[in-house]
């Protein structure tokens, strides 16, 4: 994915251009706000990430110029700490996703991830084989070696978005976000838990192990080894 | 500065009222001065009709009459001085019978004619009650007649009049510049006690309040305000020096910790496990360390109460069964029973940030579940009592003994024996902040055994 970055801390930027790099992304770093305007509307870009601090040109004006300039990008928006109407004010203007400061590194390039892949969404899957899974999205029936796990709705709709973003990472404060519509900051156990009981019912001993944590990130569902 | 007092509010109102009592009564004189002029300017005529009626009948049908009435004129003439009246009597050639005058015209109808403009017979004094005669002309049968009076009467009820009108608007005046300056005064020197307290706070002294009167005018009033805006302030900075406190005290602590950790990495055999594990720590402290900070700013952003305005309805119902359903496995994990929401028969809704609303009660709920080392029940109940809707949470753990209740709203304050269990201490503290922001008040009770934390949404 091409990918701009706006941040004007150079530590930062270099950090995460590093890691994004690494992921298989083009990044173009820029540390000034109306450069960063120029090339975001100019450039064609998949994800902006702009921070909300910025000399020149503050994010939120970055943000509104950008979406008046019917640019479709994903926006991801970076905040300082605490700022709970600067989260607010960045999603009213436009951003599609915020990240407080400090944030993980992994945690940016898993959200980053998602944004990327929400266009193509109307063509979802339906039916998912991951190893000796089985999982019908329609008939809310899931399968492993051809034994039907019963599951909680709840725990079905977590696995299902797994599945969804299967290979990819998905975040405890994703999953909370989709699972109970909760966007708050809590070290909570609720995904933790919820999770390890989902495990135990789709990864029986004997079995490949398939749901995967991701240390301090997150989850996520892969036969890969 | 210059005057203050020429500037106040209350004196500038007692100039206004002065001037209003002026008009006010310089309009009522003047009414009266007309109307008491007419009356009395009627009682004249109606005086000079009578004197004039009685010498017609004096004339009356005999021949010699006319020569009698010329005597009685003429007698009437001679001492009308006093009285201040005119006579005068011409035939029907107009030639002079009789009268105090030397000459005047003919005229139809009353006329007031200015003393200068007669021409007097015989010995006036230079000093008059009148200045001008107001008479008529009567057409008699040997020729005409005029009679009049002098207007002293009126003129006297007239200059009374002028001295009361006078009189009155001076006292008016008097009264009302004096009433103004006592009042501006006082107003003055309670302003000037506001502007007094206002720079002390301004200079440091926080705890300065405005001093209230017992008057509860409109400056008391505002005194009142003020007092309210101050003891806010007064919170908000008791709140920042406090959250400096706070951080000193429980972000020094992992943070040197952590460098001790490193410093003693860095110093030992160049070992990539152990700088591993180093790192991996480190993150986690990092982590802890932000939390904390973030959940500082944020109760203190929240009890600057700058959201309100972002306030939406929020459905409570829904709010607490997808709260118990996200922590129903937490619970069952530790085993205890947290039971589905109680609910009410119809929706209850609260004006409210439904973000901060889930915190609330996911905080009051993992408290309970976190804090209760051996299986509970745990209960969520919604209700409405008085008309404000009530959230109970209850659970059958170890509680909060009653000399704690009040401590634990404290920030980063931990009941000693839950030292072992994780958290930061900032849980309720946040359900404080919270609450108050939505107009809530938080109250702890015993639940024997356990505890019931009610949330009372008074101003929903």
């Amino acid at each position: 994915m091409r990918i701009l970055l706006i941040e004007d801390d150079r530590e930062t930027a270099r950090l995460v251009q590093e890691t994004l790099v690494k992921h298989g992304h083009d990044v173009v770093a820029v540390s000034d706000g109306v450069e960063g305007l120029k090339m975001a509307v100019v450039g064609v870009f998949d994800v902006l990430i702009v921070d909300r601090m910025l000399p020149g040109l503050n994010g939120l004006d970055i943000v509104h110029n950008v979406r008046n300039a019917e640019v479709r990008a994903g926006i991801i928006f970076l905040t300082a700490v605490g700022g709970i109407e600067d989260r607010i004010e960045g999603l009213e203007s436009g951003a599609d996703d915020y990240l407080v400061k400090p944030f993980a590194l992994g945690e940016l390039v898993a959200r980053v991830a998602a944004l990327g892949r929400r266009p193509p969404a109307p063509m979802q899957e339906v039916v998912f084989k991951i190893e000796t899974l089985e999982v019908d999205l329609v008939k809310r029936v899931a399968r492993r070696k051809g034994d039907i796990i019963h599951l909680q709705p709840r725990e079905f709709k977590m696995l299902e978005i797994l599945l969804q973003n299967r290979g990819r990472v998905v975040t405890r404060s994703m999953l909370l976000e989709q699972m109970w519509g909760l966007e708050l900051d809590t070290k909570s156990s609720i995904i933790q838990t919820n999770i390890s009981r989902l495990r135990l019912k789709i990864d029986r001993p004997g079995d490949v192990a398939l749901i995967r944590t991701v240390r301090g990130l997150g989850y996520m569902i892969d036969d890969a080894q | 500065m210059r005057n203050r007092l020429t500037r106040s509010t209350a004196f500038r109102l007692a100039g206004f009222v002065a001037l209003i009592v002026t008009l006010t009564n310089v309009a009522i004189f003047t009414a009266l001065y007309f109307s008491i002029s007419e009356q009395m300017a009627a009682h004249l005529r109606a005086h000079v009709d009578e004197v004039r009626k009685t010498l017609i009948d004096v004339e009356g049908e005999e021949s010699e009459g006319f020569q009698e009435l010329t005597t009685m004129v003429e007698g009437h003439a001679r001492v009308a001085q006093s009285d201040e009246d005119i006579y005068f009597l011409i035939d029907q050639t107009e030639k002079r019978l009789a009268g105090n005058v030397a000459s005047l015209q003919r005229f139809d109808g009353w006329r007031t004619i200015p003393w200068e403009d007669l021409k007097l017979v015989g010995n006036w004094s230079s000093h008059r009650a009148s200045d001008a005669v107001i008479g008529r002309w009567t057409t008699i049968r040997g020729g005409y007649l005029f009679v009049g009076d002098g207007n002293g009467d009126i003129r006297d009820a007239q200059r009374l009049l002028l001295k009361g009108l006078l009189w009155g608007i001076g006292l008016s005046v008097v009264c009302a510049v004096l009433g103004g300056w006592l009042l501006g005064l006082k107003a003055q020197r309670r302003i000037v006690e506001i502007e007094e307290a206002l720079d002390a706070v301004a200079g440091g002294s926080l705890e300065r309040r405005v001093p209230r009167d017992s008057g509860a005018d409109d400056v008391d009033h505002v005194a009142a305000l003020i007092n309210s805006t101050l003891d806010r302030l007064q919170r908000l900075f008791a709140n920042l020096r406090q959250v400096s406190v706070d951080i000193a005290h429980d972000l020094r602590t992992p943070v040197s910790r952590m460098r001790q950790r490193l410093e003693t990495v860095r110093a030992g055999p160049d070992c990539i496990d152990a700088y591993k594990e180093a790192t991996d720590s480190s993150i986690d402290e990092i982590d802890r360390i932000a939390e904390t900070f973030d959940a500082l700013l944020r109760i203190s952003e929240i009890e600057a109460g700058a959201r309100k305005a972002k306030f939406v309805d929020v459905e409570l119902n829904a709010l607490l069964t997808n709260i118990t359903d996200a922590l129903e496995a937490v619970a069952d994990e530790r085993q205890h029973r947290l039971h589905p929401a109680q609910q009410t028969a119809g929706p209850v809704v609260v004006r409210g940030d439904r973000r901060l609303l889930n915190q609330l009660f996911l905080n009051l709920l993992e408290n309970a579940i976190v804090h209760c080392s051996d299986p509970a029940d745990i209960r969520v109940e919604l209700a409405v009592a008085d008309g404000h809707p009530v959230v109970r949470v209850r659970d059958t753990g170890p509680g909060i003994p009653g000399d704690e209740r009040e401590k634990v709203f404290r920030r980063l304050y931990r009941l000693e024996k839950s030292r072992t269990t994780s958290g930061n201490g900032l849980g309720l503290s946040l359900v404080a902040a919270i609450s108050e922001l939505h107009g809530a008040t938080v109250t702890l009770s015993d639940n024997s055994p356990g505890l019931i934390v009610e949330v009372r949404f008074t101003q929903s």
